[in-house]
């Protein structure tokens, strides 16, 4: 922002009226405070400051070396005095308002507004200030000690005969600045020193210019200087390489605009393309690399001490003459990274200001945190893409293994299944699903699985279920299939239990086989077995029937003939009575003999084919009940067995107690088959009868016994079949009672015949 | 019915007092009865006379009925032949038909049949 020189002029007349404005306000504000203080005052009195003290700054307010020192006073003063020193800031503004005629305006301002407040020591702050104070020192705060606080390049005038004032200078830091911006560029051949057109920018400038010739001709030095800060912006562009740049001041340009040198700094140093040093602290963070400063602070809290010191009566010069600076080499972080210098080249003690912290510094933490985040992310990734090669080559192992079983499990037919009993799940092989009719993808329950059972096998595979469960830990068994289009499937299935650590069942894992090809040979080989017991039984009966019919049927037929021919005789008119005689003898005799036959196959049976031993009823009607089986099945009649688990062994001959048992079983089956009736059973029942008995009673549901042959049926020739014999029952009750037995028949109340024997308990049971 | 011309059967039967009960009702009944023990006996007399019909038990002790029948087929003797046995076996039954027998009875059968059949086949 540039303003021609005529426009800052005419502004500056302005500022001064609105500062005479400014004093009667001010004056205002001050009587009435006063009379506030005195209103006050009358209850509790405040305590009288012991001490003046008035700040006078050569520049502006906000110039950023007096804001620092400034601070340092107040700070200085109030933390060694409390509220015993009075501290009252003027400040000159000599760039804004320059010229003998400003000065003494604020001569004799000063003068009248401190009349009645006279500070009792000035500090001094800047060249132009002190210079101030010096020129009518008589006429400014005379015979006041005076701290001059001074920065680099401020001048040091011949005045220090006056004992009253403290003057420590500031080294010069420009050409310490100088000295070490070359060591840390050690190839620079060209040093561009940048300074202002303002008096002091002027005054400093030529301070500075004489002290370079002890730099002789290290490097080429080059002024810019008397340029406007457009040129000098375009002259810092095109800087030859190898060139660093030093900044004095620059109060004002060539162009007559006037800045904070700070400010102008700011204007030039983004168009430098060479490094910038300078050597005031606050030019730090503002486009130089760095400089050697003695930094503000430090200035201003020196003067508050010496002025303290002198306020408490010790001799301004000596005071002065104890204290001194020390340069302090401050740097900005930012613009050492930029210029790529290292703080390992800084000169001992360097202060890094603006270290602008690297990424890492900065941010190391979050850096850490997520490098750590992005290992362990990295870690877990190659661990799950690990496992998951683990997982494909153990899968593929699996699937491998997989196909060698299913390849065994098929070719053994066998279909294998899983349990799983948490989770309520089946999981079961294709070769499975097929055995047990379910399709590839139909969900498995095991109630539909039960279901598929047939009825008479659902129960039992439960019960090996749950005791496979409780604890056995393993089962083995067979079941029919009834499929869905139904056929039915014999299946062998063996399953083993899993525990887990607590050995509690987690899964049964099994293998199931068709074996209906195994089963109906098996059956064929029943049945065969049973054809043959049949035939044999068949046999035995017939072998003793024919035996008995014939030996029967020859003295019966005698009979016949002898009957017959004796009538015929008779027919003749005079019968031949010795032929009758004759014959009625013969049909005796030929009676006799048929007696003698049945009596002679009793005591056959009696004599030698009883093979008593102690039986067990169950497992005798067992034996029948499986012999009897499939003709049950074939002939649809359901047979039924009763015989209580702890009834005492009986006393007989098995095969021919089988035989009465079968017999009476065939009976009751010929009975009931045929009769059309919606329930064709018959049942064996076995119960104690007494101490000495067991009573077995095979009973039908057939049509019974009409009741005038219920007599007769055991009857030798009593048959009710077409094809009867009508041998059976006589010889079972032969049997029975040659077991020491009774044998008879009843009919049913509700229906079909009841044919009982007992059978006597075995003496060692009996005996018991 | 002339008398004069009297029917001769043999009754070939192991049972010896059925053989006389049948005799006796071929004698009551007219008809001359030459009886045989067994099939070997009657195969070996030579002296008996032209007879009309040949009654046979199946069972006997030696050659059974059904053998001797064959064999006398097969020697070209032509003699009506009846048999009349103890029990009633299909598959004998069936044998003695196809042996070439003209009756078949049970022992049990009426013995009128029995005559009838005789008089019929000697006829």
């Amino acid at each position: 922002m540039r303003f021609p020189l005529g426009k800052v002029r005419e502004d500056r007349a302005n500022q001064e009226r609105w500062l005479g404005r400014l004093f009667s306000l001010t004056t205002v504000g001050l009587l009435i405070l006063a009379w506030a203080s005195v209103k006050a005052g009358g209850q509790a009195p405040a305590p009288m400051p012991s001490h003046r003290v008035l700040v006078l700054y050569s520049d502006e307010r906000l110039l950023p070396a007096n804001v620092i020192v400034d601070e340092a006073i107040h700070a200085t003063f109030t933390a060694d005095t409390g509220d015993h020193i009075e501290l009252y800031s003027e400040f000159l503004d000599v760039v804004r308002f320059p010229g003998e005629e400003q000065r003494q305006r604020q001569r004799d301002f000063f003068r009248e507004k401190y009349r009645d407040r006279p500070p009792d020591l000035v500090i001094a702050v800047g060249g132009g200030a002190f210079a101030f104070l010096m020129e009518r020192r008589a006429e400014s705060f005379g015979g006041v000690p005076i701290v001059y606080c001074s920065a680099a390049g401020d001048p040091h005038p011949e005045h220090l005969s006056d004992t009253r004032i403290a003057d420590v200078p500031v080294p010069d830091t420009a050409g310490r600045t100088l000295e070490m911006m070359l060591r840390l560029h050690p190839d620079a051949r060209h040093v561009a020193i940048v300074s202002g057109t303002g008096p002091r920018d002027r005054q400093y400038a030529d301070v500075f210019r004489e002290e370079l010739t002890t730099f002789g001709n290290r490097v080429a030095f080059t002024w810019l200087t008397d340029l406007s800060m457009e040129e000098l912006r375009g002259q810092l562009s095109h800087l030859p390489d190898h060139t660093v740049v030093l900044y004095l001041t620059m109060f004002q340009d060539a162009a007559g605009e006037t800045f904070t040198p700070r400010q102008a700094l700011d204007a030039f140093a983004p168009a430098s393309r060479a490094p910038i040093y300078g050597h005031y602290e606050t030019y730090v963070g503002h486009g130089i690399v760095g400089g050697s400063t003695v930094p503000f602070e430090e200035i201003g809290r020196k003067a508050a001490q010496l002025g303290i010191r002198i306020l408490a009566g010790e001799d301004a010069q000596a005071v002065a003459r104890s204290e001194s600076y020390q340069t302090v080499p401050m740097f900005d972080g930012r613009q050492l990274r930029r210029w790529k210098i290292s703080e390992q080249q800084l000169p001992p003690g360097s202060i890094v200001r603006f270290k602008e912290a690297t990424y890492w510094e900065q941010y190391h933490r979050i850096i850490i945190t997520s490098l750590s985040l992005c290992l362990l992310e990295a870690l877990l990734i190659v661990a799950l893409l690990a496992q998951l090669r683990r997982r494909r080559l153990a899968e593929a192992s699996v699937r491998e293994n997989e196909q060698r079983m299913s390849l065994a499990v098929d070719a053994a037919n066998f279909g294998i299944w899983i349990r799983d009993l948490a989770r309520n799940e089946i999981w079961a092989s294709d070769k499975w699903r097929e055995l047990f009719g379910f399709a590839p993808s139909e969900r498995l329950e095991l109630d539909a699985i039960l279901q598929r059972l047939h009825p008479d096998d659902r129960e039992a595979l439960q019960g090996v279920l749950a005791k496979a469960l409780a604890g056995e830990g393993r089962y083995e068994t067979e079941f029919r299939v009834m499929l869905p289009n139904g056929g039915i499937r014999w299946i062998s299935s063996h399953g083993r239990v899993e525990l887990d650590a607590n050995g509690q069942p987690v899964r049964i894992r099994g293998a199931s086989r068709d074996v209906t090809a195994d089963k109906q040979a098996e059956l064929d080989t029943q049945i065969l077995r049973q054809q043959v017991a049949h035939v044999g039984r068949i046999s035995m009966m017939g072998q003793l029937a024919t035996a008995l019919a014939h030996e029967i049927n020859q003295p019966l037929g005698a009979i016949l003939r002898n009957a017959e021919a004796a009538e015929l005789f008779m027919q003749e008119t005079s019968p031949d009575l010795d032929e009758i005689r004759a014959i009625v003898a013969d049909i005796r005799q030929d009676d006799q003999r048929a007696g003698a036959v049945i009596d002679r196959m009793r005591g056959l049976l009696k004599r030698q084919t009883l093979d008593s031993r102690p039986l067990d009823v169950g497992e005798l009607v067992g034996d029948v009940r499986a012999l009897v089986r499939a003709d049950a099945a074939a002939r649809h009649v359901k047979l039924d067995v009763y015989v209580p688990g702890d009834l005492p062994p009986v006393r007989g001959d098995r095969v021919h107690l089988q035989q009465v048992l079968l017999n009476l079983v065939l009976n009751g089956m010929d009975a009931v088959n045929g009769t059309g009736g919606e329930e064709q059973r018959v049942s064996i029942t076995a119960l104690l009868d007494g101490a000495q008995a067991v009573e077995i009673a095979v009973s039908d549901t057939g049509t019974g016994i009409p009741a005038d042959k219920l007599a007769h049926v055991f009857d030798p020739f009593f048959t009710t079949k077409p094809n009867g014999m009508g041998m059976g029952l006589p010889i079972s009750r032969t049997i029975i009672e040659a077991h020491g037995g009774r044998f008879w028949a009843e009919n049913n109340n509700s229906g079909g015949a009841t044919f009982r024997f007992t059978l006597p308990i075995a003496q060692e049971a009996a005996a018991k | 019915m002339s008398k004069t011309i009297p029917i001769y059967v043999a009754v070939v039967d192991d049972d010896e007092n059925l053989c006389r009960s049948l005799s006796r009702l071929l004698r009551a009944g007219g008809i001359q009865p030459i009886t045989y023990a067994s099939a070997e006996l009657f195969l070996a007399d030579t002296k008996h006379p032209q007879f009309d019909c040949l009654v046979l038990d199946i069972q006997l002790g030696g050659m059974s009925g059904i053998e001797l029948a064959q064999r006398l087929v097969a020697e070209g003797r032509h003699t009506p032949i009846i048999f009349i046995t103890a029990h009633d076996d299909p598959d004998a039954r069936a044998e003695a038909e196809a042996a070439g027998c003209t009756a078949y009875f049970r022992k049990s059968d009426s013995g009128a049949e029995v005559l009838d059949a005789i008089r019929r086949a000697a006829a």
